[in-house]
């Protein structure tokens, strides 16, 4: 085919598009015609998302929420978007069943071994949940109230330490009932003026930094009562030294009136008179409880001639 | 300026009223093309391609023509995704090959009282592109160039395309008339 020919066979062929040569080509001019008319139907009726904007209810621009296909890619994010649903709603169910058990374990007939646990547990939750409230890890030392001297501070507890966190009104979480292990606690039964009645720790020493301490004044007072004759009536049980078993309670005052510690002239016990000293019912005097036995039958202490 | 030109300035501008003569005068274009196309939901789709005319008006810079040839690029893009998209539907929905046909027969129908039928028959003798190009020249009314810049082709590879695809449907029209 020649150039000229090619420039013909556009020539025909445009005129054809045109809907020219009806004549010379009748055919394919019908045809032309008819494939025309594929594009002269009616109107297709538009979509309601279309008609909004036809009517101007919808500005241009505006993001519109035309469907789009759905490939391979939007499959698998709604997939992930299943699973991440999937996991939210496992986290917060077994959220759930923990805040229930542990509320149920600290409120219910539970034993202390669970109680316990879960009574720290709550706190800790509370303490978290409250941040206005003092930390209790904070001693707060401007909240320890002063010791003013030669005033009793109410602490009927001589022979506890001073307790750092006591006075702490800004704890939030109110003290446990019945815990009488709860001694170092803030807010516990032995903060001052609470629980008057707890009775005295044997096993501590009193405070040496507290000069109100209780057991002071006994050691003071002790001439006025050993001036006090002891009852002639009642006299010291020989047969009954101080228990070498058990050392006297240092913090305990001891019992002024007791013959044994203070005893008269001429009546001592044979144990308190070898002691020469034990008036006090301090530490030292009292641990020498061992080295008193029981004279031997026929023995007579030094001071009875 | 003609019809087209002032809709399209007056609807870059914010009229609605514009756009909906847009939709007047080129929906039915549209549609002839994608129903030449084989698109089974023509309203549906043709709807898609003006909503996206819409959501580009912003963008576009042009006049009545290039309007036209770029709301025809939408079209023809919509199409061909619309194929493969049921190219892919088609080998999940083995089961109902029924409805496939019913579809086919009621267009068929339709087509038959139109005197469509034996167009479209001839229209698929044609290789796509010498059906698409045919069908933009004819249908959408647009030039060689325009055609060319919606295919994404030459003008020279648009003019070859034109020449063969009529040269083919001569000859099947003559094929029709031995066997007559």
């Amino acid at each position: 085919m020649s150039a000229f020919d090619d420039d013909r066979d556009m020539t025909v062929g445009e005129r054809l598009i045109a809907g020219e040569l009806t004549e010379q080509e009748p055919e394919l001019s019908a045809l032309v015609r008819d494939v025309r008319a594929l594009g002269n139907g009616p109107v297709p009726a538009p979509s309601a998302e279309l008609l909004a904007v036809i009517r101007g209810e919808v500005a241009p621009g505006e993001s519109r929420g035309v469907p789009r296909p759905r490939g391979p890619v939007d499959e698998l994010a709604e997939r992930r978007r299943r699973a991440a649903r999937r996991a939210a709603r496992i986290t917060l169910g077994t959220l759930a069943t923990v805040a229930i058990a542990t509320g149920a374990a600290a409120l219910g007939p539970m034993p202390d071994a669970i109680r316990e646990p879960a009574r720290e547990l709550l706190s800790t939750v509370a303490d978290v949940l409250t941040p206005w409230s003092a930390e209790p890890s904070d001693p707060a030392p401007e909240h320890v109230p002063e010791p003013v001297p030669g005033e009793p501070q109410g602490n009927e507890d001589p022979g506890r330490p001073a307790d750092p966190g006591a006075g702490d009104e800004n704890r939030t979480t109110p003290p446990a009932p019945g815990r009488p292990d709860d001694v170092g606690r803030p807010g516990g039964p032995g903060a001052p003026g609470e629980d008057p009645g707890v009775p005295a720790d044997p096993g501590k020493p009193g405070d040496p930094g507290r000069p109100e301490d209780p057991g002071v004044p006994d050691v003071v007072e002790l001439p006025e009562e050993a001036e006090q004759p002891a009852d002639p009536g009642r006299p010291a049980d020989p047969g009954r030294p101080a228990d070498p078993g058990r050392p006297a309670d240092p913090g305990k005052p001891a019992d002024p009136g007791r013959p044994e510690q203070v005893p008269p002239a001429g009546s001592a016990a044979p144990g308190a008179a070898a002691d020469g000293v034990g008036t006090s019912g301090s530490g030292p005097a009292a641990t020498r409880g061992p080295a008193m036995p029981s004279l031997p039958p026929g023995a007579r202490a030094p001071g009875n001639g | 300026m003609d019809d087209l030109d002032r809709l399209v300035a007056d609807a870059r501008a914010g009229s609605s009223d514009a756009f909906g003569g847009i939709y007047e005068l080129l929906a039915r274009p549209v549609a002839g093309y994608l129903r030449s196309r084989g698109v089974p939901d023509v309203e549906d789709l043709t709807s898609e391609v003006f909503l996206a005319v819409f959501a580009g008006l912003g963008r576009f810079d042009g006049d009545g023509q290039g309007f036209r040839s770029w709301t025809f690029t939408i079209a023809h893009r919509r199409s061909v995704d619309h194929w493969r998209r049921l190219a892919r539907t088609v080998d999940t929905v083995e089961l109902e090959p029924d409805d496939g046909d019913a579809a086919a027969s009621a267009e068929a129908e339709a087509l038959d009282a139109l005197g469509e039928a034996r167009t479209r028959e001839l229209l698929d003798r044609l290789s796509p592109d010498q059906r698409d190009v045919l069908l933009l020249r004819i249908v959408a009314d647009l030039s060689l160039e325009q055609v060319a810049e919606v295919l994404d082709k030459s003008i020279g590879a648009v003019k070859a395309l034109q020449h063969r695809g009529l040269a083919q449907l001569r000859k099947a029209l003559q094929g029709e008339g031995v066997s007559r």
